[in-house]
């Protein structure tokens, strides 16, 4: 059986990847993954790099550039990147995870029950929730 | 001068396996002693570089986009790490398609000089890896190394000494 090669842990490098500040570990992160999807992009196009380059109006060395997992690209930049490939660099399709509010008016009535309305419970049920309530007591 | 390939669990993942290299019994790989050469002065292009391996190790693999290739011999697969622009390191690997990465050493990239051989330190840090990826090679065309776990893994004698020394 053939010997793998000997497993090296480092205190050194554990310390650091603990200390890393996590938001720019994940920019980082999501450079490299849309330069990677770019890349997939590309090839399933069947380009080469000057292709796309000549495609996006841009030199070569920009596109290396935009490729190494380096760039910070703007949300135009994305959405004229996915145009030309084809693909969705943007999730911006579905649509947002909406809140809604809606008023609820509380009564008290003669006999010192609480009228909350519309019905407090349907609004629960349905995922809308008060922001305002005016108290006519 | 005596040398062994290392496993570097930290950055390793389904990917990509990430190796460095200790050179005559030491304790550290290449890859840690340009951290330490490095952190006092670049310590953010540091962490950077530990967030890209980690990524290419977990997500993306090797992929030839994230990397300054020709930086050997022509087919010797030794490359740099892609860095930003305005950044002042370099670091060399050597790259085996996407899925195997051996961290060498590197420096500081004086930005007045065209070519790495400018650079004495850059010089000898690439010029190690040259050697190494040369030597690894002859044991690979000699199935004394060898690709398994689907490309993913160097498997064999990893335990290098020059002959001289022997």
């Amino acid at each position: 059986m053939r010997k793998k090669a000997e497993k090296h842990s480092s205190k050194l490098i554990n310390e650091l990847m603990a200390g890393r500040d996590k938001h720019t570990t994940a920019m980082t992160r999501n450079r490299m993954l849309l330069a990677a999807k770019i890349d997939d992009g590309i090839k399933a196009k069947g380009w080469g790099k000057s292709q796309f380059a000549e495609k996006m109006g841009k030199e070569p060395s920009v596109i290396t550039k935009w490729l190494s997992g380096t760039h910070n690209f703007t949300s135009d930049r994305l959405t004229e990147i996915g145009l030309v490939l084809g693909i969705e660099l943007l999730r911006v399709d579905s649509k947002p995870n909406i809140i809604r509010y809606q008023p609820v008016i509380v009564t008290q009535n003669s006999e010192n029950e609480i009228q909350v309305s519309p019905e407090l419970g349907m609004l629960i049920n349905e995922g809308i929730f008060s922001q305002r309530v005016i108290a006519d007591c | 001068m005596k040398y062994k390939i290392v496993g570097l669990g930290e950055f390793t993942g389904n990917e990509a396996t990430i190796y460095s290299v200790i050179l005559n019994n030491e304790d550290e790989t290449l890859f840690e002693k340009f951290i330490e050469e490095n952190i006092n002065s670049f310590k953010d292009e540091i962490y950077f570089i530990l967030d890209r391996l980690e990524v290419i190790g977990n997500e993306t693999g090797a992929r030839e986009i994230f990397f300054k290739l020709k930086e050997g011999k022509p087919g010797d697969g030794v490359v740099a790490l892609y860095d930003e622009p305005d950044s002042n390191l370099r670091l060399y690997c050597i790259k085996y398609g996407t899925q195997i990465i051996i961290l060498g050493g590197g420096g500081q990239k004086p930005k007045d000089i065209r070519t790495l051989q400018e650079d004495n330190k850059l010089k000898e840090e690439n010029y190690l890896l040259r050697k190494i990826s040369k030597e690894i090679t002859e044991r690979i065309k000699d199935k004394r190394i060898e690709f398994s776990n689907f490309g993913q893994e160097l498997e064999g004698e990893l335990e290098f000494e020059d002959e001289t020394d022997a």
